[in-house]
Parts: structure tokens; sequence; C-alpha cells
């Protein structure tokens, strides 16, 4: 769902990030020839997989089709088992975030404003 | 989601994806969990995003050409494009919304940064949980309760745009 939702969203619409755990598009959505691709740039993806995942095949055909469609998004894979619980799969997590937002900060505003952080 | 391993792929609420964020403590950062507007049958009230199974309980299997799930899942995906686009209506900015999902499609929740202030006293949001007797969504209220009312619209918006279906079980 929230794949399908951020693949709508590209240009100046593009979203701040969307994670996608255990997630991969429908076979029916991947065999489906009328995709219309958004424009760039487009939002940036993480993918994430387990171990020995069944859903393999279907989570790499994702990750090919948003690579062809939404280029930008650089769909990345991390290792994951279901819900981050680990502190390495919350790591992950984090560091995505991190990456997403530090290329693309939301604390300034156009008009100048600054996010203020008060510890 | 792997079939297989669990027999209810799509059964998520959105109460410990709440709790997953909370604990997450993501600063200057308000989140909204959201679960699906289907429920699934068997599953003692667990939601779906779109038409996963069968009349008799069976998962969805499609064959070559079926778009059940597709439109099933289409129409929802269009419910929640029209609350992201509610939300920047009023005053949000596409890039400060950052979509979290599980499952093929399971659950999704809109993390959103929050909306900087122009006060310099300006505090980060605190990950306190709304009480709403009856409400589908989970809702961190803002410090600064200016804050919630466009997830609040939002919300309420994707629950009026989306039809709740029930599944014939019997």
């Amino acid at each position: 769902m929230a794949l399908e939702l951020a693949l709508r969203f590209g240009g100046a619409q593009k979203l701040g990030s969307c994670v996608a755990v255990s997630a991969s598009l429908l076979a029916e959505s991947l065999d489906a020839c009328e995709w219309e691709a958004p424009p760039p740039p487009h939002t940036p993806v993480l993918l994430t997989r387990g171990d020995g995942d069944d859903g393999d095949a279907l989570l790499m055909r994702t990750r090919e089709t948003i690579l062809r469609l939404a280029p930008t998004c650089g769909p990345q894979l991390a290792a994951m088992r279901g819900m981050p619980r680990q502190e390495t799969e919350v790591r992950q997590l984090m560091t995505f975030w991190s990456h997403v937002l530090r290329a693309n900060p939301v604390g300034v505003t156009a008009a100048g404003d600054t996010l203020v952080e008060l510890s | 989601m792997n079939p297989a391993k669990s027999p209810l792929p799509v059964r998520d609420r959105a109460a410990p994806f709440a709790a997953f964020a909370r604990k997450l403590t993501l600063p200057q950062t308000a989140v909204l969990a959201l679960e699906g507007p289907l429920e699934v049958p068997y599953s003692d009230g667990g939601r779906a995003w779109f038409s996963a199974f069968e009349h008799n309980g069976t998962l969805i299997c499609p064959a070559p050409g079926e778009l059940r799930r597709l439109r099933s899942l289409a129409s929802t995906v269009e419910s929640l494009y029209e609350a992201l686009r509610a939300l920047v209506a009023q005053g949000w900015r596409y890039n400060q919304l950052h979509l979290f999902g599980f499952g093929d499609g399971g659950t999704v929740r809109l993390l959103t940064r929050a909306r900087p202030s122009k006060r310099p006293d300006a505090r980060p949001c605190t990950a306190t949980p709304v009480p709403r007797a009856g409400a589908r969504e989970q809702l961190f209220r803002a410090q600064d309760h200016s804050q919630n009312e466009p997830l609040r619209a939002a919300a309420a918006a994707l629950y009026r745009r989306t039809p709740i279906e029930r599944r014939s079980t019997d």
C-alpha cells in the first residue's frame, strides 16, 4: 500500500520517504502494462527482506519495477525479519531516515525560518 | 508477506504500530497510524487495505487478468492520496510526509514531520495518544495543538471517503 501510494507522488509532490517492511507490489500490479511513471525526482524508498523469505522473487520484481519506473527512488534493501525489533534493524531504519532528512532538510522553510530543537 | 507463514497476512490494527512509533521517539514528528478499511474475516477485528479473501475466508489467488485485489487496492490508494493532499492543503509539505507500511499493503502509517514553528520557543512533539472512543485511528498529540488539526482532518477525510465493505463470512 505504502509503495503504491509513494509511486504516485513525484516531482514537486515528492514525499519525504517510504519504508515498506516485508512488502511488495501486488503481482497483478507488476503485470499491469498501464503504469504511469511519476515525474522525477521520486520518493526515496527502503524495502526490507527477511532471510530466505519466500517472497523474495516478488520483492526483487518490485525493486526492478521501481527502478525502471522511478529510478531516483533508489530503492534500498535492508535485511529485516518482519517489523524492526533488534537494534541493528532499527539502526538501518534510522540510517535511512537520517540520509533522507540530511539530503532534504525540512527544518528550513522557504521564508528562511529554522527549526528550533530544544533538548 | 508470505501466506505460507501467516494464514492471515493482512490483519493488523493501528494500535501496535502507534506503540512502535512511540518507542522510536522521533523528534519533531507527529505520527498518524491508520488501519485498513476492510475487516478481515475470522481475525477478531483485524483490518485489511484491500480485498484479499474469498467469501469462504481463503486467500484470493488471482487468476491471470483477475483484478479484484487491484481494484480494491486502487480505491484505498485513492483515498489515501486524497488524505495526503488534504494534509498539504492545510500547510504540510509533501517532503514532510513519510510513509511506513508493513506487509502487502497490510498497514500504512504516515509519519509526518511536524510543521516547523515560527515561534522561537517551539518544542518537539510529544507522543501522547489522544483518547477518542470509537475512533479507528491512533493520533498522537503534538505539543502545539494547532498541529493536530490537519491530521484530524486528514484522518476524518480518509474514513469518509473509504467505504467500509464488510465481507460476508456465512
